[in-house]
């Protein structure tokens, strides 16, 4: 797991290597994290209990994904099938994780970031 | 230090020669951040000419009078070519920085030392500002923010001025960054303060044929505005109004329609707003006691039920209420139309009448005109498809939102749309592309709205990760800008206010900026009165400017890095997001790319690679590789991959790649200049095909407002509770509370079309343009006003504020003016010597507006422009 940005500096951390039980998702991931770090990653990250704040990315092998049911143990294709749209039409989601092969004995790796900022004109 | 092309070297200049290359090379403008597609003639090396990209959708081969004279910013002589440093410790308006021409590795070297330095510390001591015209810029700079670690960014002027209300709001109601009218379709539209269509903004040209195809048409157009400027001067009618009242006049005509004439949409209401939403005496919702959600009044059972009954394994919801009283949950309740329909009741046309200045009885004509062009009920077929008919539309921008009262002034304008269900159907009030299903061979990008919390429509894109909604509610700031406490706004006057220190110290924000990267922004000049904005300036220790030319804010900075213009830059998304910058309507999505025109000059660099080459310096390769993965939407195999050191070119390809397909790369784009595909009804007349509902009825407001207020009051921030009523209201602006007789008129700025804020001022062409312009660089005056104060046209003028700021320029008397109104084109007035083209041409109206929160909406945190003045007979400049 990964905090990039002002996280990583937030919470003194920038690595964490976790083990969770099989089949865990991001969701228990972030639990653990909370435990980890205390009530400052959750205030974080979280606009309530298990929201993310609209702008906290979470990155799965390198990719933005939204949902945080999306299972650890999955893997990315070799190339995913783009041609899926789901409510950002962008993002990738746990249908598409769920039927991606399983990894293996490849750890899956996390990152998250906050993103929040202004815009104008 | 000045070096122009013409010192490229004699090998470039002979292997085109023996080429004798003539070729037209397509890319994108960024004379304004319409963005419109641009075929560049180059001979032998050298751009001769620019022209529209027939080709594109972006501009539909045409391109105003900006955009061909890009030219003149290439081959400007005055170009910044080399880094520079300072080595005048002093800094001040008049002092001499006694630059030093340095190395890229010495400048670098330098600021990555410094950045590595505030990093540790906090990184929050990084403050990032940029222009708003280049929109090249926008994703390397949010990315390079977040792998960093600070929050504190802005684009000054362009967000502050016109971005904060009109964005949300048009982001929150239409899911786009802004509206337009459908000018195919529509045969009324109403422009409050605005000028699509009329050689400014977003989709600029493209905007432009098609107002004027549907003028020809027969589309009546009116434009409320207190100068008959470039879209009015097209009108058919112009209805001058008091500056900053748009409001009233809305909310009047609001009234004819529902209180007067009895027209509303109702099947649009009750199924695509949240206008059954019951009501309760708290103003809140009226919530299912086991659901939490919204309750509306089921006519047909006859009791209160949750809208989305269904949804919830319920049986269907029949007839909805959207009038009446009921008792739900143990209260008297009504549903939120009918608390509209009765707040409307007190803001008749007479009401209105004092504080527009316009009769009563023209603004119930204009409600009853839009009202009876609605066609209620009407349907159209369009390519088959058989859709909601309503060919009217009232749309705003800067004009009327630039106010302390800016959510409501854009609320109420667009509230005429919704009642009559003209929102995104055809002939209406339409966003910027809000949904798209792809293109056809990758169905990417793709992107619908949705049903968010209580309802209410999410964005399917939008241009930053933080969303108009669901948005965060208010938190006790850590930003410089406050922006936690003020989730309805972006660009914050905290950024560069009067009042900056007092708020921080008042809040124990625990850091102060220490370094400032500014990029093509001159921000003493954009954002307000430049005493304020240098003095906020010179207490960051080190400031690092990106520029063309040495500007009045170059002057204070302690390295000016030599950008490139756009006619030298890369980039893979000029006009996308397609909801900020592709025209709306039918017709073609089109997505372009921007490439250099001509071999490398000087040092000149491109910001982009600079930022990437810093991040690598600082150790945040994969900070930020992962921030344009996200923020470009990067899809694998196409993702930047852990610390991997990518150059732009390199991002951008793998963008390309991303969305289209290994065949459709950076060097397929650079060829073809665009790629294109037809759009369809149902996704440019999505209203009726997206389970979305839109707030008539801003109930979150009343939660935000109590808890910003909760958090601000105590630290001796006020926030009028007026502000955060969930029905808009008219609210004057501190220029209409002036009492003293003496300052009797209201000055304003508007767009000019022959100037891009300050961006083009330098422009050789551009400048003998607005010297012939009778009023580009003159103060537009009320012929009749002038002539009772005695003034002549021509007449130089000292324009004074009650806080005794003042500017000097000459009058010119027209009678396209409202009688209390000063009109100034665009930011003038520059005194810099790095910008001689410039000096001295022109008013500069910003020098005038007060930067403090007193002048700022305590909503959205917009910046009021209109301010109270006198004038003064003068001599001669």
């Amino acid at each position: 797991m990964k905090l990039f940005g002002i996280l990583g500096l937030q919470m003194g951390e920038r690595s964490v290597a976790l083990q969770l039980a099989e089949g865990a998702r991001l969701r228990d991931l972030f639990e653990v994290l909370g435990e980890h770090f205390g009530a400052k990653f959750g205030e974080a990250i979280f606009r309530q209990p298990g929201v993310l704040q609209t702008y906290v990315r979470i990155f799965l092998d390198d990719v933005p994904v939204d949902d945080l049911d999306t299972p650890l143990t999955a893997s990315l294709p070799p190339h995913l099938d783009v041609g899926t749209i789901s409510h950002d039409g962008e993002g990738t989601h746990a249908a598409d994780r769920a039927s991606a092969k399983p990894r293996g004995e490849e750890q899956a790796r996390v990152g998250l970031m906050v993103m929040s900022a202004v815009e104008g004109g | 230090m000045v070096q122009a092309f013409e010192q490229k070297t004699p090998e470039t200049e002979r292997a085109h020669e023996a080429n004798g290359e003539d070729r037209w090379i397509p890319s994108a403008c960024s004379m304004c951040y319409g963005t419109c597609s641009i075929l560049a003639h180059r001979v032998n090396g050298v751009v001769t000419k620019i022209e529209g990209n027939p080709a594109s959708e972006i501009g539909k081969g045409r391109l105003c009078a900006k955009g061909i004279s890009g030219i003149m910013t290439l081959y400007d002589p005055n170009r910044v070519n080399v880094p520079l440093r300072r080595t005048n410790p002093k800094k001040g308006v008049g002092v001499d920085p006694g630059w030093k021409e340095i190395t890229w590795d010495e400048a670098l070297d330098e600021i990555a030392a410094r950045l590595r330095k505030v990093r540790a510390e906090d990184p929050r001591k990084l403050f990032l500002q940029r222009t708003t015209t280049n929109t090249t810029i926008g994703p390397i700079c949010h990315a390079f923010c977040h792998a960093f670690g600070t929050m504190n960014q802005w684009v000054a002027g362009g967000g502050l001025h016109c971005g904060n209300g009109a964005h949300l709001i048009s982001g929150i109601m239409h899911a786009s960054w802004s509206i337009v009218p459908d000018f195919e379709h529509c045969q009324y539209a109403v422009y409050f303060g605005a000028s699509k269509g009329h050689a400014a903004g977003h989709a600029s040209c493209s905007n432009m044929g098609l107002a004027a195809d549907a003028r020809v048409r027969g589309m009546k157009m009116v434009v409320v505005d207190p100068m008959c400027n470039f879209a009015a001067a097209k009108a058919n009618e112009w209805v001058p109004i008091r500056v900053g009242t748009d409001a009233a006049l809305a909310l009047a005509m609001a009234h004819v329609l529902v209180n007067e004439l009895g027209i509303w949409d109702a099947p649009y209401l009750a199924s695509k707003t949240n206008a059954p939403y019951l009501i309760g005496p708290d103003k809140l919702y009226v919530r299912d006691a086991e659901t939490q959600e919204p309750l509306v009044w089921d006519a047909t059972a006859g009791r209160a039920r949750p809208y989305n009954a269904e949804k919830l394994g319920q049986e269907p919801l029949g007839e909805l209420a959207l009038e009446g009283e009921y008792e739900a949950q143990g209260v008297r309740c009504r549903p939120a139309f009918a608390c509209l329909k009765e707040h409307l009741a007190r803001h008749t046309p007479e009401w209105a009448e004092p504080i527009t200045t316009i009769p009563a009885a023209t603004i119930r004509r204009l409600g009853q005109e839009f009202g009876r062009e609605a066609r209620v009920g009407s349907t159209i077929v369009i390519d088959g498809v058989r859709l909601p008919y309503r060919p009217v539309a009232a749309i705003a921008f800067r004009g009327s939102e630039g106010h302390r009262n800016a959510v409501y002034n854009f609320l109420a304008i667009d509230l005429l749309n919704h009642l009559v269900g003209a929102a995104d159907v055809v002939g209406g009030c339409l966003g910027f592309n809000p949904v798209c299903h792809g293109h056809p061979e990758t169905k990417r990008p793709a992107y619908v709205p949705y049903a968010g919390p209580d309802g209410l429509m999410v964005t399917g894109s939008w241009m930053v990760p933080h969303l108009p909604y669901p948005f965060e509610y208010p938190r006790m700031p850590k930003s410089m800008g406050f922006n936690e406490l003020f989730p309805l706004g972006m660009s914050s006057p905290l950024m560069a206010s009067a009042d900056q220190e007092e708020r921080w110290q008042r809040f124990d924000l625990p850091y102060r900026p220490e370094v400032m990267i500014n990029i093509g922004c001159n921000s003493v000049m954009s954002v307000g009165n430049s005493e304020t904005v240098i003095n906020t300036l010179l207490r960051i220790p080190f400031i690092v400017s990106f520029d063309l030319f040495r500007t009045e804010l170059s002057d204070l900075a302690d390295i000016v890095l030599p950008d490139m213009s756009y006619l030298e830059q890369l980039d893979s998304k000029p006009n996308y997001p397609f909801i900020f910058n592709l025209p709306g309507g039918m017709g073609d999505w089109c997505w372009a790319v921007r490439q250099p025109l001509i071999e490398p000059v000087a040092e000149r660099r491109q910001m982009n690679q600079v930022l990437l080459e810093l991040a690598e310096r600082v150790g945040i390769s994969e900070d930020i590789n992962m921030a344009l993965n996200a923020l470009l939407k990067l899809q694998p195999p196409f993702t930047l991959k852990g610390s991997q050191q990518y150059s732009f070119a390199e991002v951008c390809d793998q963008h390309l790649k991303s969305n289209f397909g290994p065949r459709h790369d950076l060097a397929w784009f650079k060829e073809h200049g665009v790629l294109s595909w037809p759009k369809k009804p149902q996704e440019v007349y999505w209203r009726p095909f997206v389970e979305v509902r839109v707030p008539i009825y801003w109930e979150y407001l009343k939660r935000v407002g109590d808890q910003a207020r909760a958090l601000a009051e105590p630290r001796g921030l006020h926030l009028p509770e007026e502000f955060y009523d969930p029905l808009p209201t008219w609210l004057p602006c501190p220029g209409h509370e002036c009492s003293d007789e003496q300052f009797d008129l209201y000055g304003f700025y508007y767009r000019d079309t022959i100037h891009t804020n300050s961006l083009t001022q330098e422009n050789a062409w551009l400048d003998e343009t607005a010297q012939l312009d009778p009023n580009s660089y003159y103060i537009a005056m009320n012929a009749e006003t002038g002539k009772k104060k005695g003034l002549h046209d021509g007449d130089w003028v000292w324009m004074e504020t009650v806080k005794g700021r003042r500017v000097r320029g000459r009058v010119h008397l027209t009678q396209g003016m409202h009688p209390e109104g000063l009109g100034i084109g665009g930011c003038a007035g520059h005194w810099t010597d790095g910008m001689p083209v410039a000096r001295g041409k022109g008013v500069f109206f910003n020098q005038l507006l007060e930067i403090d929160m007193d002048h700022a909406s305590p909503v959205n945190l917009n910046l009021d422009l209109c301010v109270k003045v006198r004038l003064r007979r003068c001599e001669e400049a």
